[in-house]
């Protein structure tokens, strides 16, 4: 009951212009500010969708894995066929696209979705993979321990843990955060030197190692193990491109024609400031879809297992066609709560930026607007989209506990 | 996901033919991968952590001159336990102490009263019956979906004001809750993490509660027991595994709350739980930054410590904590 009240008096004075003198009722007036804001919708940037290089990248991957999809398919006389080779490139493809688009709409509302895109998919995967990595390895436990160790440390302590990670000095000091000391190396390895031979010889390793790969997989006539080396070099060979000729990482040439160390403000450089605050949350919420996805799978039974390997599929068979439609509840059950816990986010946004540089989150929208500017209409008209956002997702989620627990 | 490819790779070049030597050599190489992959993963992961750990033990020139990786072949140059000394100490120069103390203050009422009534309540939702049981249950389960975020405005006017109603057309006005001048005091926070515990708390507890053998209640009302002696005797003993999730769950969340805290204290510095004061010694950029980042160790400190002692509650409190709302 302690909790209707307040929320009823929300919906409430969303309606309201509340200033210091007085309150009248207006409406939906608050609503129509917001959605016509520029802070909060901004489809301007739409053009630059077309032009970023994750979009040209993910049409190519997603190209390359329908075709593949259709030649599998052709083969066995479906239409489409999704398997090792074409659904990773499918998934990847499509993930980019979306994540290219939601790049270039701004605004805090696409921001807050492009944070619910990015975070829930990357943390869920990433957990998933981990997971299934730690599973029956050694020290397994002590692994997983310490990707869960960041669920201990709050938000706070999180930002602040990686505000020294991405800390930017003047470009001429040494760099004390470990992301743009190692940016400067690689600037300073491309420029020549010992690092940049070993560099080199690293990259050429490995991409010789994924051409010889789809030069057996063509010959074993596996188009997908092809596509799929094909696709992992290639950004390799952008790599290795970039490392010969124009450069990569931090340098910056002057205009006397002088080639100093660069730095990158990881915090500060809109749209990928916003990237950088994910990672933060993707860090510490990895852990938590890893550990429900380990104990499902061990809940997985070994009969379904055995009997897989007896009919003779292959590791990679097992786990999608076993072990994925096993832990499907487990999936949604992460996803969804995933979905909710980032839509709320606020305290990683606060601490380290405070929404400026265009990375504006509703909560702190709605935090903004209510306690530094005292707008209590607008602020609750942001929180009751927020409260709106978060609905169907909870929605589904009370049902699937209330199901378990009957 | 990569690594996933990579063990398919592996499983169709052994398909594709083990003969040669540099084939099955490098099989055997894709096979190990994925154990280096999790201890890449691993290492990454600790980086951050490390390094926070290390810097935090630095003094503040070294902290700004060299990255935290230089440190081990410096010396003892450089060296301090000053930052902690310091930030724990007075206002002026962290006051982080006086944090924890308000920490502490928000999170021990604001875990130990909602179980009190979290568990009266499960019961008397599991194993009493009233009018309208099923109906108020539902009610107070699907209290869970609503956000912080909705609730903030009104709770904050509430605790600096009261709750007063004007009646239209009367000029009376009613007034529900007096005015107890509670924003800005460590109360005000732990009444409303109160609030919004209780319904994930009764949800949670009875879903255990229900789920006890109904023999051993059937059996204690024949031998005469009373429901408070069924609930003392018998429920609490039995729930200990669900209270103990619970309690570090609503610990933690507590403990490592902002949002709550910032809003319901704001200005007043006295009564800041540590997590505010360590935010806002971020916030005000480079001044004492050497500070922070013992500042954020201490922080943690106390949910390691749970972390690491009752490791297994933890993740059982975590994930049972995970769909509140």
């Amino acid at each position: 009951m302690s909790l209707v009240i307040p929320t009823i008096r929300t919906i409430y004075l969303s309606f309201l212009h509340v200033s210091n003198r007085s309150t009248e009722l207006i409406g939906l007036e608050n609503y129509g500010d917001l959605f016509t804001d520029k802070g909060i919708v901004d489809l301007t940037g739409w053009t630059g969708i077309f032009g970023s290089k994750m979009f040209i990248f993910g049409i190519i991957l997603l190209v390359i894995g329908l075709v593949v999809a259709r030649v599998v398919g052709q083969k066995t006389g479906h239409a489409m066929s999704v398997g090792g080779g074409s659904g990773p490139a499918i998934a990847l493809g499509g993930f980019l696209l979306v994540f290219a688009i939601l790049a270039n709409l701004r605004g805090t509302i696409f921001n807050n979705i492009w944070w619910v895109f990015t975070v829930t998919l990357v943390a869920t995967a990433l957990g998933l993979a981990i997971a299934v990595l730690a599973d029956r390895a050694r020290f397994e436990s002590v692994a997983k321990s310490i990707i869960f160790l960041p669920m201990a440390i709050s938000f706070v302590g999180a930002a602040i843990i990686w505000r020294f990670m991405y800390i930017a000095r003047p470009p001429g000091d040494e760099q004390t955060g470990v992301m743009n000391a190692l940016w400067v190396w690689l600037g300073q390895a491309s420029r020549g030197g010992a690092a940049k031979i070993v560099l080199f010889v690293i990259l050429v390793l490995l991409i010789a190692g994924l051409l010889y790969m789809a030069w057996r997989a063509y010959r074993a006539n596996a188009i997908g193990l092809l596509a799929g080396s094909l696709v992992t070099a290639l950004p390799l060979i952008w790599f290795l491109w970039r490392l010969l000729g124009p450069g990569i990482g931090g340098i910056a040439v002057a205009s006397d024609g002088t080639v100093g160390p660069d730095t990158v403000l990881f915090l500060q450089q809109s749209p990928f400031n916003n990237v950088w605050l994910m990672v933060v949350l993707i860090w510490i919420q990895t852990g938590f879809a890893m550990v429900i996805f380990s104990a499902a799978i061990k809940g997985v039974p070994a009969e379904l297992l055995e009997a897989a390997t007896v009919d003779g599929a292959t590791e990679s068979q097992t786990f999608w066609r076993v072990v994925i439609p096993q832990i499907a509840t487990t999936i949604g059950v992460v996803v969804t709560t995933l979905i909710v816990l980032v839509m709320k986010v606020f305290d990683i946004v606060k601490v380290m930026t405070n929404g400026n540089f265009d990375t504006q989150v509703l909560a702190n929208e709605m935090w903004q607007k209510s306690f530094t500017e005292f707008d209590f209409g607008l602020g609750s008209a942001v929180a009751v989209v927020l409260f709106i956002s978060v609905l169907p997702v909870m929605y589904i989620n009370i049902r699937r506990m209330q199901r378990t627990a009957a | 996901m990569t690594t996933l490819t990579k063990s398919s790779k592996g499983a169709a070049l052994k398909a594709g033919g083990e003969g040669s030597g540099l084939g099955m050599r490098m099989y055997r190489f894709l096979k190990a991968l994925p154990t280096w992959v999790l201890w890449g993963i691993v290492i990454l992961w600790s980086v951050p952590t490390v390094g926070i750990f290390v810097n935090s033990f630095r003094t503040a020139d070294a902290q700004r001159g060299t990255g935290w990786w230089t440190a081990f072949t410096g010396g003892t140059e450089g060296w301090t336990i000053n930052n902690y000394v310091d930030v724990l100490g007075a206002e002026a120069t962290g006051g982080v102490w006086n944090g924890l103390l308000n920490s502490f203050a928000i999170a021990i009422p604001a875990t130990v009263i909602p179980i009190a009534i979290a568990a009266f309540a499960a019961y008397a939702f599991a194993w009493i019956d009233f009018k309208g049981r099923e109906w108020l249950f539902i009610v107070t389960v699907s209290l869970l979906a609503i956000p912080l975020q909705t609730a903030l405005i009104p709770l904050l006017q509430m605790f600096s004001g009261g709750a007063h109603w004007t009646i239209p057309g009367l000029g009376a006005t009613l007034t529900f809750i007096p005015d107890l001048d509670l924003s800005g005091t460590v109360t005000a926070v732990w009444l409303t993490h109160t609030g919004f515990a209780l319904p994930f708390a009764i949800f949670l507890l009875h879903n255990y509660i229900s789920g006890l053998p109904k023999d051993v209640f059937e059996s204690a009302f024949i031998d005469g027991a009373s429901h408070f002696t069924i609930f003392w005797r018998l429920v609490l003993p039995l729930s200990v595994p669900v209270l103990a999730a619970f309690a570090i769950f609503q610990f933690l969340w507590t403990w490592n709350d902002y949002l709550i805290a910032l809003t319901m204290i704001g200005g007043n510095r006295e009564a800041l739980p540590a997590t505010v004061v360590i935010a806002s010694l971020a916030g005000e950029f480079g001044l004492r930054e050497h500070l922070l980042s013992a500042g954020a160790f201490i922080q943690s400190f106390v949910p390691l410590v749970v972390f690491f002692a009752l490791q297994r509650y933890f993740v059982r409190g975590i994930l049972a904590g995970s769909v509140k709302g």
